[in-house]
């Protein structure tokens, strides 16, 4: 499936072009028009009717590039991204885009004091090990300062409808506009599907896209947390994974338009589309880059829930895949209708 | 006519926190409709009033941000509690045992769980209750996603009034009184009451781009410094406006400031400076489009984030009277 090939593509902030590439190939008949501009945002076009719509899906992923290499062949990673100390040691990852292995090492367990034990490794202790063991053999292995670093995880099913990867946030939300791409027709519509970059680290991509577009009305597409798991009271999970998309309430990068706030939750009770809203104002969204470009641009969120985000490996609720394609192609219908008019 | 006193009376009872401005913006809109050439919403929901000059002169945008603080329900409890989070600077402090109004109009209050210390007071442990006794009783009046604000009447007290929303309303009561004073020159003046001034700022700079003016004024409520324990500001009520020399997100425009400054000057205005904290409508104002000077201009407040917010009406006059000179003047900087 589509999103098993967008979770296995790799691609941090600014290094988005083996997703470009994935996202150019599989959509290639389905639209009228794609071009790259210049901050690398793979921007489609489907329809050419009276009222311009932005779909937003962003194509980079939390991960990491190699900050400096020490004389005995070690990597000192830099984030690109949020990312949590707790999760990381012990982890594989792929070191560049060809892939080479590397583990996150921490000093072993046999030497550590009790006390050590029960203490975050933090993130300037960690190191990258790719069994070299000298500058000069790294160096060999094409490998530089600035290249990317990615969670070594392979897409899976857990079941016919959970799956297992990493990058859902966003290729969830990838996914959900390439199925609509696909799909769908709007002949009232003109439809950007934006594929943008470097949303992980600070929205940017998104806000060129839609100063380019111009769009009359615009949905962001995300991959967002859910916390329905152990250990989490029912009242605080943000999202339940397996409950529907979420709609967005607010988060710290804005507070969605009213008019497409209220239109997404009537087409969705209109058409018997369970949906959830997304209980935390932590976090952002393109949304939030997007409604300020140029005099403002009517935008919500749409997120598919994902549990372990912003980790090595997410789980995610294909029911809640197609709910979002399935309220954003209902919301789409009605643009198109006549029922909002921006 | 409506004194200033008379209209901060009305828009301080408007209700419109960020992000739902649409009650207030009715209220100004149908108020600066006479005063204006021409009344438009932005795609952003700014409010852009338009009086044209000869053509001789310079596009003026002279704004103030119309949203107030409130809080937004996030969850709602078996018991039908609402569970909030903060819209703008609303402190769980400044809130606890406030009454509130909720867009569909009903009532509530917010309360707070007990806590041994003031450090352990927070928002995570703020609820509003609305008489509700059961989930779906409370939604049935209040979704998930709908705000609230703190609602009291204004009560004078000398000079100084008091109340809640007065930032950024006596910002606004300014803009309507310059409106109604305003003669006819040569300078293009829009008039813009902006969306989302306390979250952000966020309406500001999209209203910018649309008005793409060649220099602007802000005018917002602004801490004042006079009171046990308030921020170092350098700035009293009763004293006059406040130019802005610089705050955390703005550094203020120098031949902007120099205007202001010898504008008052001449004609014997009180002008304070202030070097503040926060950020103001002008961090996005400045930087939109090919960048524009802009000069902020405060009305000092106290309790500022509180229901019972308080201001000068002097120093509101006194901003009115300024703007009226600037806007007469040649604008040259």
């Amino acid at each position: 499936m589509l999103l098993e090939r967008l979770s296995n593509a790799c691609g941090i902030s600014g290094r988005e072009d083996e997703v470009r590439d994935l996202l150019r190939q599989e959509l290639a008949p389905y639209v009228d028009e794609m071009w790259t501009d210049a901050i690398g945002n793979l921007i489609m076009r489907k329809g050419s009717g009276p009222v311009k719509v932005m779909l937003d899906a962003h194509t980079d992923e939390v991960g990491f590039c190699v900050g400096s290499i020490t004389d005995d062949g070690y990597l000192k990673l830099k984030k690109m991204g949020g990312l949590d100390d707790r999760v990381l040691p012990g982890r594989q990852v792929w070191v560049t885009q060809k892939r080479i292995p590397a583990v996150l090492g921490a000093k072993a367990w046999h030497l550590c004091s009790g006390e050590e034990r029960g203490k975050v490794i933090s993130f300037d202790q960690m190191y990258a090990d790719l069994g070299c063991r000298s500058r000069k053999e790294v160096e060999e292995l094409g490998i530089e300062p600035g290249e990317p670093v990615y969670f070594a995880t392979t897409f899976e099913h857990f079941s016919d409808k959970v799956v297992k990867g990493k990058a859902f946030d966003d290729r969830a939300g990838c996914a959900v506009l390439a199925e609509i791409l696909m799909r769908f027709s709007y002949p009232g519509l003109t439809m950007y599907g934006a594929f943008v970059s470097q949303e992980e680290v600070g929205l940017r991509g998104a806000r060129i896209a839609a100063y380019n577009l111009n769009p009359d009305v615009a949905i962001a597409l995300e991959g967002t947390g859910s916390a329905n798991v152990a250990g989490v009271e029912p009242f605080d999970t943000i999202t339940n994974m397996g409950e529907g998309p979420a709609i967005s309430l607010m988060d710290n990068s804005g507070i969605p338009n009213l008019r497409v706030w209220e239109q997404l939750v009537r087409v969705a009770q209109e058409n018997g589309i369970k949906y959830q809203n997304r209980r935390i104002v932590g976090g952002g969204t393109d949304a939030g880059g997007i409604a300020l470009v140029r005099n403002g641009v009517p935008v919500c969120t749409v997120s598919t829930p994902c549990r372990y985000i912003h980790t090595n490996a997410a789980l995610l609720h294909l029911d809640d895949l197609n709910g979002s394609v399935n309220l954003v192609h209902h919301f789409l219908q009605s643009v198109e209708k006549g029922d909002f008019r921006p | 006519m409506t004194s200033m006193l008379e209209q901060l009376h009305r828009l301080a009872a408007v209700w419109g926190p960020s992000g739902r401005e649409q009650s207030i913006l009715r209220h100004l809109s149908d108020a600066i409709e006479p005063l204006a050439d021409e009344v438009r919403v932005d795609r952003f929901g700014n409010l852009v009033a338009a009086r044209r000059g000869s053509g001789a002169g310079k596009r003026v945008m002279v704004s103030a941000h119309m949203d107030t603080i409130g809080a937004i329900a996030m969850n709602i409890s078996d018991k039908g509690l609402i569970h909030l989070e903060p819209v703008g600077g609303l402190k769980a402090w400044n809130a606890i045992g406030q009454r509130v109004v909720w867009s569909s109009g009903v009532v509530g209050i917010l309360q707070h769980e007990p806590v041994e210390e003031s450090k352990e007071i927070a928002f995570k442990k703020l609820w509003c209750d609305i008489g509700a006794t059961s989930r779906e009783e409370a939604l049935e009046n209040v979704r998930l996603g709908d705000m609230c604000t703190l609602v009291g009447d204004l009560q004078q007290m000398g000079d100084f009034i008091s109340g809640p929303s007065l930032d950024n309303r006596a910002g606004c009561a300014v803009l309507l009184e310059v409106a109604r004073h305003l003669q006819p020159g040569d300078h293009d003046v829009c008039f813009v009451f902006t969306c989302q001034g306390e979250t952000g700022p966020r309406g500001g700079g999209t209203a910018a781009f649309g008005v793409d003016p060649d220099l602007a004024f802000v005018v917002d409520a602004a801490a004042a410094g006079d009171v046990p324990k308030a921020p170092r500001v350098e700035v009293s009520l009763g004293k006059g406006p406040a130019v802005k020399l610089r705050d955390g997100s703005y550094m203020g425009h120098i031949g902007m400031i120099d205007l202001v400054r010898r504008v008052a000057a001449d004609h014997a205005i009180p002008l304070q400076t202030e070097i503040a904290t926060g950020n103001n409508d002008a961090q996005v104002v400045s930087v939109s489009g090919q960048g524009i000077p802009t000069a902020v201009l405060d009305i000092p407040a106290r309790y500022r984030g509180t229901a019972a917010e308080m201001v000068s009406l002097p120093d509101m006059h006194a901003t009115a009277d300024l703007l009226l000179k600037l806007l007469a003047s040649s604008l040259d900087v």
